[in-house]
């Protein structure tokens, strides 16, 4: 990989990994931070990487580099150890979007991780499974989880509606 | 051949009758057997109504293909959502689906909890990520920047000592002219006689010089009035105008005022007690010649002293410094396979040496006296 190929990921793919990161942690500084360390792993590799394989490599690099940060903080949240009916409270939401946000904050950090992964980044099930150092089938597994848990929270928030 | 029919075999020809696996000749043939045998025709006839007809049973086996649908709805859901399911799965479960409203109702939920990218949040510092590209430089460029850049630190490297030089050279001379030049007069004693005695004696003049040097003018006007081997030592330093101007002997200098070699007192002098640096410091000669001509042509030499040969080595150096640089660019020059050339140029104008460096895209010019 050169540096006009190092370049273009940079266009490419830096907004993408920080989307990725930032709806994962919530901190916009740390989110940078992240996709440039990515980004200057990938420069002292560049030699290794090759430009196809990029997009992986750096979305392997950012998810590790954020993971190692959340189990610094302790920020553990298990959306599958919550009542959904907790959430259900009669406050009125302005939108739908705003709703789904929430209820991925809900989720836990490898459920909210590889469903972003598949429904931002379209990757299969082998890609995520690459990245987050998962077998294929426990990403499958954690993704039904996660559309559950989203499509639960949904629900009751809409029959509340 | 047609088979026999007997009383031991028919049961297998009743079986094909009833089967209707004969033919109409197999059938003639039977017949006539039962006609012979009254009692097997009644045996066939028990054997046919046995025959059980075909009812017609309507059952839902659609309700059965629902089950999975039923038990595991929501995995369905989500497979179809994934795009996990087979395509005879995925036209079974649409089909269900679209039979099924609550069903229907609940998937439209799973399709909702599809994310989108935000695509307003992009990266902000996106440039600042990025890299300049690596150029490739030729190599003809790398070696004219080495050479150059070797030339230059060897140009650096003598102009620093040649400066280095001249800096003490220049400290020498400021020495020598700006420092009082004391003349120091002997007054002839009566103790001439002892002191010559004690010229005998080498190791004394050591202490004695170093008297002379720390307790100023008068001491040194005293002690060298009292001590012979000063007297000496000034003989032997001396210039050869000096010494037939000032002929030292020590019986005719207890008769008369003698005008010694001026002493030279200098800040070295003080912090130095050696003998040596101070006999460098120590000339005798008239004041204008002192003056006029650098102490390079006194009796120093005699002694061995430095700067003398200070400026003779000088050149050496650099003559040797030239012939190092010259073998050097011109090994370079060789080495890269390019002209590289490195001159020595007197410029009568000016009264300078310089030295011309060329080479391909880089030439420079230097002073160097």
């Amino acid at each position: 990989m050169n540096t006009v190929e190092y370049n273009k990921s940079v266009d490419k793919y830096a907004d993408g990994m920080f989307r990725f990161i930032l709806k994962n942690i919530k901190d916009e500084d740390k989110a940078r931070d992240i996709v440039q360390d990515s980004f200057e792993k990938l420069w002292r590799n560049i030699e290794n990487v090759n430009y196809q394989k990029v997009k992986s490599y750096l979305f392997t690099t950012a998810y590790h580099t954020m993971i190692d940060l959340i189990r610094k903080e302790k920020r553990k949240e298990d959306f599958e150890n919550v009542d959904v009916k907790e959430y259900s409270h009669s406050e009125q939401y302005s939108d739908f979007k705003e709703v789904l946000n929430i209820a991925l904050e809900k989720l836990s950090d490898i459920q909210r991780s590889v469903i972003l992964l598949r429904d931002y980044e379209g990757y299969s099930y082998a890609e995520i499974a690459k990245i987050t150092d998962l077998s294929e089938s426990q990403v499958k597994v954690y993704i039904y989880r996660a559309r559950k848990n989203l499509k639960s929270f949904i629900g009751s928030i809409e029959t509340l509606v | 051949m047609m088979r026999r029919i007997d009383r031991h075999n028919y049961e297998e020809f009743f079986l094909d009758y009833l089967e209707g696996n004969m033919n109409d000749s197999e059938k003639k043939n039977l017949e006539s057997f039962l006609a012979l045998n009254p009692d097997l025709r009644e045996e066939l006839d028990e054997m046919c109504l046995v025959e059980l007809e075909e009812e017609d049973i309507i059952f839902d086996k659609s309700s059965l293909k629902q089950i999975p649908f039923e038990t595991d709805f929501e995995d369905f859901c989500v497979a179809k959502l994934e795009g996990d399911l087979e395509q005879e799965e995925e036209i079974a479960f649409t089909k269900y689906l679209n039979e099924n409203l609550i069903g229907k109702a609940q998937y439209q939920l799973f399709e909702r909890t599809k994310l989108k990218a935000d695509n307003d949040i992009i990266y902000p510092d996106k440039e600042e990520l990025k890299r300049k590209e690596r150029k490739i430089i030729p190599y003809w460029m790398i070696s004219g920047v080495g050479i150059a850049a070797s030339v230059l630190l060897l140009f650096s490297v003598w102009n620093t000592s040649i400066s280095d030089k001249n800096a003490m050279q220049d400290s020498a001379k400021k020495v020598a002219y700006n420092d009082s030049v004391k003349k120091v007069v002997i007054t002839p004693t009566k103790d001439s006689n002892r002191l010559e005695k004690l010229a005998g004696i080498n190791s004394e003049p050591k202490t004695t010089k170093q008297e002379v040097v720390k307790s100023g003018i008068e001491k040194v006007e005293n002690v060298i009035a009292k001590s012979q081997p000063i007297e000496k030592r000034t003989d032997r330093i001396v210039t050869k105008q000096a010494i037939t101007e000032n002929p030292i002997d020590t019986k005719q200098a207890a008769s008369q005022k003698v005008s010694l070699p001026e002493v030279i007192k200098t800040a070295e002098l003080e912090l130095l007690a050696n003998v040596e640096v101070v006999d460098q410091k120590i000339e005798v000669s008239n004041q204008e010649k002192e003056m006029n001509e650098l102490p390079v042509n006194t009796g120093l030499a005699n002694l061995g002293m430095s700067w003398k040969s200070s400026v003779k080595a000088k050149r050496k150096n650099n003559s040797l410094l030239y012939a190092v640089a010259k073998m050097g660019v011109d090994k370079i020059g060789e080495i890269a396979g390019k002209k590289v050339q490195l001159d020595k140029q007197y410029d009568s104008e000016t009264e300078k040496t310089r030295l011309n460096f060329n080479t391909k895209g880089l030439g420079f010019s230097t002073s160097i006296k």
